[in-house]
């Protein structure tokens, strides 16, 4: 059998950036990454970029580490094993292939996974997700010999998408299940502005769809909406969040809820095992709440700190994480905790008709989050003031007030 | 003693840039978003792209290893640092591709223009 001293259970950012800490901290021991991909690293976050899409940077940027830098680092990679079965007590990992290994200290790092499109149909060929290279490497094909587009959901993927799709001169819909576009994390506002950027950029949107069956041969050629329309469509990309199975890992003991759970430190509840990434649904210092991230930065420091942490400088994971994205003109950046809810008030920041308009969502008086659309300039300062704990309980007419400095709450 | 800071300059690419910000992660005190989600870099009196000297920082004192660090956790290779406050001259790029024309060696593997720091010979230093 097998064994290794560090055994991380995905190769994305989050458990590659950790076996590169725990190797620069810890030259002599054993370090395995088991990835479900059969490829080296790769920068995911570059996967949903128009630019990268069409192939105006060029597709090799996408690698983040040379072949060679595993095998310099003495980094095994086992790449295309998927981790099957885990048994914490006998420190065991099973994977696909039926290869058991030890290990002494475990990372689950193991990503997101794309939800599944759930309607008859919904298997057919020209019906995509966007995860991982292979399936980018699916949709650049695509987008080569097709003429209408369908995106389903609205969100970070679909924005991206539907720029992609544009930029490419394909016909696009956008078919939303809400009423507006990204319900309701943002308020209509916010999604109305999103949406009329969509529309001048050539996007169709149906809003309050329900897509009935994606029909077709072996390969998609329309869809059928409940009100019984159809709309052609020669490739669908499907971004309707995501959800993983984790029930190998629950089986273990591990306490699980819709991430793997762990504590400020990245500690799962048992010994020597530990989550980092989009799958960790962690105690987060800052908040002061228990939060699942599903974002590049968030993934990439995780994985640092949970390295750290592996090799015994253990310090609690600290960080405000945000995404940014841009096209059709608009910018829109999502900060903290973006989550509605009774507990939280939401101040709008600006009017959301001269475009510019941000949401500051407060709780038990500090800022925990913020949506931003064309207002990234302020990003930084919302990130310092929801990071320095700084208290806004008597200050919601300054942040509801667009000509007030945002950075005068933190020095003042 | 210390070892002097070799990193004399900073440029962002903005063509390669996507606004992931890890870079603003990493070093706070020296890169920021834009209004059009680009990172710049802070310096007395302006934030632009670059080219930043260290001296226009407005956290001049940063020290190589914080600006390394964040090169090397951009998610595109965006950022590049220079040993030099005058680039050597370039050596690389594709064929008819003025985006990745850029004043430093290529690196093989990536078949594009590398980051990192490089001496006045043009060999790198960091990382």
């Amino acid at each position: 059998m097998r064994e290794f001293a560090y055994l991380i259970v995905g190769g994305g950012i989050a458990g590659t950036t950790a076996a590169e800490v725990i190797r620069q901290n810890d030259t002599d021991s054993t370090i395995v990454i088991v990835s479900d991909e059969p490829h080296r690293l790769y920068s995911r976050i570059m996967l949903s970029k128009p630019n990268f899409f069409l192939e105006q940077i060029p597709f090799d940027r996408v690698w983040l580490k040379p072949d060679s830098w595993y095998g310099d680092n003495r980094i095994t990679l086992l790449a295309k094993k998927k981790a099957v079965l885990l048994d914490a007590e006998k420190k065991e990992i099973k994977l696909d292939d039926g290869e058991v290994i030890r290990y002494g200290k475990l990372l689950l790092a193991l990503g997101g996974c794309a939800r599944r499109w759930d309607v008859p149909g919904g298997d057919k060929k020209g019906i995509f997700y966007l995860r991982t290279l292979d399936d980018a490497r699916a949709i650049i094909a695509a987008v080569k010999s097709a003429k209408h587009a369908v995106c389903v959901g609205g969100g970070f993927v679909s924005f991206e998408m539907c720029e992609m799709l544009r930029l490419a001169g394909v016909e696009v819909t956008l078919a939303l299940r809400d009423s507006y576009y990204w319900e309701p994390i943002l308020d209509q506002p916010s999604g109305a502005i999103i949406e009329t950027a969509l529309e001048k950029g050539g996007v169709k949107i149906l809003r309050k769809t329900e897509v009935k069956e994606a029909m077709g041969g072996e390969g998609v050629e329309s869809i059928l909406l409940s009100s019984g329309e159809r709309i052609p469509a020669d490739m669908i990309i499907v971004g309707i969040g995501v959800a993983c199975p984790l029930e190998w890992v629950q089986m273990a003991g591990i306490a699980v809820n819709r991430g793997i759970l762990a504590n400020e430190y990245l500690e799962t509840n048992l010994a020597d095992v530990w989550t980092a990434g989009d799958a960790a649904e962690f105690q987060d210092v800052i908040l002061a709440e228990r939060i699942q991230l599903g974002n590049w930065v968030n993934a990439q420091m995780q994985g640092r700190r949970a390295g750290f942490n592996m090799v015994g400088k253990k310090e609690p994971f600290r960080l405000v994480s945000f995404y940014t994205t841009q096209g059709f003109g608009i910018t829109i950046a999502f900060v903290g905790d973006v989550r509605p809810g009774a507990d939280r008030t939401v101040i709008p920041r600006g009017r959301a008709e001269s475009g510019s308009y941000g949401r500051i969502i407060v709780k038990d008086g500090e800022v925990i989050g913020a949506t931003l659309i064309n207002r990234t300039q302020e990003l930084a300062a919302i990130s310092k003031i929801i990071e320095k704990d700084i208290s806004v309980a008597d200050r919601e007419g300054d942040l509801g007030n667009s000509a007030f400095n945002l950075g005068d709450l933190i020095h003042g | 003693m210390a070892e002097a800071n070799k990193v004399q300059k900073i440029v962002v690419d903005r063509n390669l840039c996507i606004g992931a910000a890890s870079c603003v992660v990493m070093a706070a005190g020296v890169f920021e978003l834009d209004a059009e989600n680009k990172a710049v870099i802070k310096q007395k009196g302006v934030k632009n792209s670059g080219p930043a000297g260290r001296e226009e920082l407005e956290n001049a004192a940063i020290d190589d290893t914080a600006l390394v660090q964040a090169a090397q956790s951009c998610p595109t290779k965006a950022i590049f640092l220079y040993p030099v406050r005058t680039p050597p001259t370039p050596v690389g790029g594709r064929d008819g591709d003025s985006l990745w024309e850029c004043n430093a060696p290529i690196d093989q593997s990536r078949s594009a223009c590398a980051y990192g720091v490089y001496d006045e010979a043009g060999k790198q230093i960091y990382p």
